[in-house]
């Protein structure tokens, strides 16, 4: 009785605080893509060639972000398991820390006044902790900075 | 040293390839960080003490592959590639790896 | 080459959805699943052990235990031990005249020196008393009531199949849902609640039966209900329990027993008054403080 009375507290702070702190997040990544989208982030292998182009200044830029799951989510996503099926708690959860990795790395390559970032690559991971989750998402590519001659 | 996850460089040339070279790092926070973490996992959000504690192994795991190669003569690695492993609670391995090489100076 | 970044439109990797509700669908339709297994593996494991014949269930708990009373730690020492287990299975005897028992049903009444407050049945027809419980029966009425409650449990074939039924519902749902986690915690649960359910049932089923054997032996069923009644006072629920311990009690409620009791006898057209008979020698005791 008294286990299922805090499983419900714990629900709703989840419920609630995880909301709120998507909700922000999320407002916070649109921003901030806005304002880095001069920045190409690329995923092809072949940078620009030509006699027009570069010369470049390679610098590999990374940026990452472990986020945690909220209890809402872990709990509902608990559940989702037994019947298989699209575990959409999740999906909110992963897409913001895609978005923040890529934009912490396209930070870090704006600050060195990078021109693109090619072969960008994005690795995930779970970080295990005591059976909740918390994921973590790298994102890294090659940043090309215009070099004078 | 330049550390690069392209294949090739439009403007410069690779003279010689001088094998695979990697670099490796576990690491765990300490018990006050888990519990941080722990609360975390209730409210949601970003674990800081995580993603600081996986960004300063890749850091370390990155220098101990620039020293392996600097070790065999090399100036350049391409095609450099991360991973991560979590192989115990709270503890992270990260492996990064790439091709040493020896570049020609600037065309 | 020209090269740029379009910002796709939002959202697209995200399903949207009212997560309260989907919560409270997959809540309920998790314990709808947990339940259905919980008692249909219940149902099966219980039918199963029960298809075990009497003496094999004898034979299982001989080869088990050996002794049942050195198993269960009886013991034989204590005053007029001998007097008063005699004079249980002289009661045992005239109750059971008075039961259908199965001829391959053997029943054993087994007394215990102890001050524990109970009585149960057990695997292979063996029934055990605790002096604890006989010391507060007022009248023999009452103790007939209690013996022939357990020995209902017995011809039902409650012990084995509520151990078979409960063993094989809690592996199927710990091999099904594990056993940590949400889903592992859910099914522990489960198993509390339905394992209740299960032996609330036994229980209820055990009473009709009792209480039609007291009548048969009495000629009335005035006192029957004195073992419940102690039993409200002794736990002292004369508020209505929560909603919670409803759930997991392993007995109905105690008035409920009582009520039911009143109402088996009123739909026969059975006595519920008339003279209760005093207790044999052998099993009075000093008075013992009401606590």
């Amino acid at each position: 009785m008294f286990n299922l009375v805090v499983i419900c507290i714990l629900l709703l702070v989840g419920l609630v605080f995880g909301k709120m702190a998507e909700k922000k997040h999320l407002k916070s990544i649109i921003k901030r893509e806005n304002q880095l989208n001069a920045l190409p982030a690329i995923a092809s292998r072949y940078p620009p060639s030509g006699d027009n182009v570069g010369p470049y200044r390679q610098l590999l830029v990374t940026g990452n972000v472990v986020i945690a799951s909220d209890y809402f989510k872990t709990f509902l996503s608990g559940l989702i398991n037994i019947f298989g099926g699209r575990v959409t708690p999740f999906e909110s959860l992963l897409d913001r820390a895609r978005r923040e990795a890529m934009l912490r790395m396209k930070a870090s390559a704006d600050a060195v006044n990078a021109e693109f970032v090619f072969n960008v690559k994005y690795q995930t991971a779970t970080i295990q902790q005591k059976g909740s989750g918390a994921i973590e998402v790298l994102a890294y590519g090659t940043a090309l900075i215009p070099e004078r001659r | 040293m330049l550390i690069s996850n392209l294949e090739f460089l439009p403007d410069r040339k690779v003279v010689r390839h001088i094998g695979l070279v990697q670099g490796s790092s576990v690491r765990s926070k300490h018990v006050g960080r888990d519990m941080m973490a722990g609360l975390k996992n209730i409210f949601g959000g970003e674990l800081k003490g995580y993603t600081e504690l996986l960004h300063d192994s890749r850091v370390e795991a990155t220098e101990r592959m620039k020293e392996q190669a600097a070790s065999i003569g090399a100036n350049a690695v391409l095609n450099v590639r991360f991973s991560t492993s979590s192989i115990a609670a709270g503890a992270a391995e990260i492996f990064v790896y790439g091709t040493a090489v020896e570049l020609a100076d600037h065309v | 080459m020209e090269y740029e970044n379009r910002q796709p439109t939002e959202g697209i990797n995200v399903t949207h959805e009212n997560p309260v509700k989907k919560l409270l669908v997959y809540t309920v339709a998790t314990v709808i699943l947990l339940m259905t297994v919980f008692f249909v593996f219940s149902f099966l494991g219980g039918w199963a052990a029960r298809s075990i014949s009497f003496s094999t269930e004898v034979k299982i708990m001989e080869s088990v235990g050996g002794d049942v009373e050195k198993m269960m730690g009886v013991d034989s020492s204590g005053p007029d031990f001998l007097e008063r287990k005699a004079a249980l299975n002289d009661l045992a005897v005239r109750v059971m005249a008075n039961m259908d028992i199965p001829d391959s049903m053997h029943i054993t009444v087994h007394y215990v020196d102890d001050d524990v407050f109970n009585a149960f049945a057990t695997l292979g027809g063996h029934v055990f008393f605790y002096r604890g419980l006989i010391e507060q029966m007022p009248h023999e009425n009452a103790l007939a009531m209690v013996m022939a409650h357990e020995i209902a449990h017995e011809i039902h074939r409650d012990p084995i199949s509520g151990l078979g039924g409960g063993l094989t519902a809690k592996i199927i749902l710990s091999a099904a849902f594990g056993t940590s986690g949400i889903a592992g915690d859910l099914s522990a649960i489960t198993s509390a609640v339905g394992g209740a359910n299960f032996t609330r049932r036994m229980e209820t089923r055990a009473d009709h039966t009792a209480i039609t054997a007291v009548n048969r032996l009495y000629g009335h069923v005035a006192g029957a209900d004195a073992l419940f009644k102690l039993l409200d006072k002794k736990a002292g629920d004369g508020d209505e329990p929560g909603w919670a311990e409803a759930f997991l009690r392993t007995h109905p409620l105690n008035r409920k027993r009582v009520q039911a009791i009143h109402e088996t006898a009123k739909e026969n057209g059975w006595e519920t008054t008339g003279d209760t008979i005093e207790l044999p020698e052998a099993l009075k005791f000093e008075p013992v403080a009401a606590d």
